[in-house]
């Protein structure tokens, strides 16, 4: 008798009786209605010339939200000439009610910051092959301007400038098969620079730093997550977390550890040395007791000291303190809020003051899965 | 022709036990409840053809696992899943020990937590689990190896429990 598998079903016996077939059915109609009328929108927005709709954001006057919609049919990224990216994401085909012999299941699209949506056929999306389900990653710098991905045909990373269309090749070859298990790529913000981390492609995790125009590989400590690179390639920042504690590191200075396990850093700061964490507000009274991720904590990440946690402010309630990414100035640094619950609120990008905890909002996303934004860490 | 037709009968056939499999994963019924919805809207938007060409259930489970570990990487919040079950008010030795497990399992990390659920609770192999959570032999391997070695540690009470578990699992 397997005593832990006994025990697993006696806890599964207490899930509850559901009857979900109504609500998925509900779900997936309202979803097709909603693709075939932005179908319908997007073919009227081009014969118009435009491509985003503007809703107006409520009744108290608020931002307006500014909805950019998944079209069914986009066309490939032209080879040069295109304008900041806004994000990045992998596509799901609709049913083949839609027009496009060319749609691929999971390939990556690609938008600009003016509302344009393209395929970026170059770059390697999920892939569920025979043995194996693969994603190449994709980054995408601060600025919109510079992306890498995986490229299938040149087996390797490349960096791509959106407008002249120059293309940089790291000068390695990684086959697809090693992709399989976790990946991890940052670029720097000139993005000449990238770190990759894979767990679970190889017999050992694998990490690396690149420097795409001078082509030269530095094979760094696999265990280490990477975080940031800055433009000379000169602070590489790395994580590794633990079940209660993270260590950090600068590259050539000490590691220190955090009394926290956490993925949630900004890239390293304009000082050279501060890291900023989304930290946790936790709530004793709860049973079991429950972290919410509602503080900003900085950390001295060359000297080790870190500073008090500061409330995050001007968050919903129903979003959720995820990701950071980029500084825009000193004190300044990029967030990411999404809905706890989904299909509870709008997934946005802020600026947040690290030292007052203060936020302003940037923009809403169009869609729960935000993909890849420019200059987040996560 | 209805292009959902087969889709309800296959929810009433296999939704109770998809369930079971999304409360192991979650420890949290009402979580639960909202990941396996996700998924069988997934299902249904994809229906025509999966029920052409696909695995159905196959898919649906692969979904369940995808979906789980993406919502536990994108919330970074520490849910409730070690709540206290609902019902089930006895202290007897049985439930103090499900009590424990179900507490230990909460403090695993999402992939630990769920090479557990597919290795021991769906008997799947470790191909099949490497298949399913969409990474390598070695790294269920090792996951599989990390979340025992944590288990024991975390609930010394549950030698017992994990006395015919493989205290080596091959690497």
């Amino acid at each position: 008798m397997n005593l832990l598998r006994d025990e697993l079903h006696r806890i599964a016996d207490e899930a509850p009786q559901i009857d979900l077939a109504d609500r998925a059915l509900k779900g997936a109609k309202r979803g097709r209605a909603i693709t075939m009328a932005l179908a319908v929108v997007i073919a009227v927005a081009v014969l118009t010339g435009g491509m985003v709709t503007v809703v107006n954001g409520g009744l108290r006057g608020e931002r307006p939200v500014v909805l950019t919609p998944v079209p069914a049919v986009a066309p490939v990224l032209p080879k040069k000439d295109i304008g900041p990216l806004a994000r990045a994401y992998t596509y799901f085909c609709p049913p083949p009610t839609i027009d496009d012999t060319d749609c691929v299941d999971g390939q990556w699209r690609v938008v600009t910051a003016s509302g344009m949506t393209y395929k970026l056929t170059a770059a390697l999306g999920l892939k569920n092959t025979n043995k194996k389900v693969l994603l190449g990653p994709v980054a995408i710098t601060q600025n919109g301007r510079r992306i890498a991905y995986y490229s299938e045909k040149q087996q390797t990373f490349e960096v791509r400038d959106l407008r002249s269309g120059r293309i940089w090749k790291a000068p390695f070859t990684i086959s697809k098969n090693e992709l399989a298990g976790e990946n991890f790529l940052r670029l720097s913000p000139n993005g000449l620079h990238l770190l990759y981390a894979n767990f679970g492609g190889r017999s050992k995790p694998y990490s690396v730093l690149v420097d795409v125009a001078e082509g030269k590989t530095t094979t760094l400590n696999g265990t280490w997550l990477p975080v940031s690179v800055d433009d000379d390639g000169g602070s590489v920042t790395q994580v590794m977390p633990y079940d209660g504690t993270t260590r950090i590191r600068v590259l050539g200075n000490e590691p220190l550890t955090i009394k926290e396990a956490t993925h949630s850093f900004s890239a390293l700061g304009p000082d050279g040395r501060t890291l900023a964490r989304i930290g946790s507000t936790r709530n004793r009274d709860a049973k079991p007791e429950l972290r919410r991720p509602r503080t900003i904590v900085t950390i001295d990440a060359i000297g080790g000291h870190e500073n008090p946690e500061v409330p995050i402010q001007g968050i919903p309630e129903e979003l959720v303190p995820s990701y950071l990414g980029g500084w825009v100035g000193d004190t300044e640094v990029t967030l990411l809020a999404v809905p706890e619950l989904s299909g509870s609120g709008t997934p946005a990008l802020y600026v947040l003051d690290v030292h007052t905890g203060r936020t302003r909002q940037l923009r809403t996303l169009d869609s729960e899965t935000s993909g890849v934004l420019p200059g987040m860490v996560g | 022709m209805d292009r959902y037709e087969g889709f309800q009968e296959f929810v009433h056939a296999r939704q109770q036990s998809l369930m079971r499999t999304a409360y192991l994963l979650t420890g949290n019924a009402h979580l639960a409840e909202d990941l396996l919805q996700t998924v069988l809207t997934r299902v249904a938007s994809r229906w025509p053809k999966l029920a052409r060409n696909g695995n159905i259930e196959a898919y649906a489970r692969k979904a369940l696992v995808n979906q789980h570990l993406s919502w536990r990487r994108r919330k970074h919040v520490e849910l409730p899943s070690a709540a206290l079950p609902e019902h089930g008010r006895s202290h007897d030795e049985s439930t103090v020990r499900r009590l424990a497990l179900r507490q230990a399992l909460g403090r695993l990390t999402p992939r630990q937590r769920t090479v557990l659920v597919l290795r021991f609770f769906e008997d799947r192999t470790e191909h099949e689990t490497a298949q399913l959570m969409g990474c390598s032999l070695g790294t269920v391997k090792s996951q599989t190896h990390h979340a025992l070695s944590r288990l024991r540690v975390l609930a010394p009470e549950l030698a017992d429990l994990l006395a015919d578990v493989p205290t080596e699992v091959h690497r």
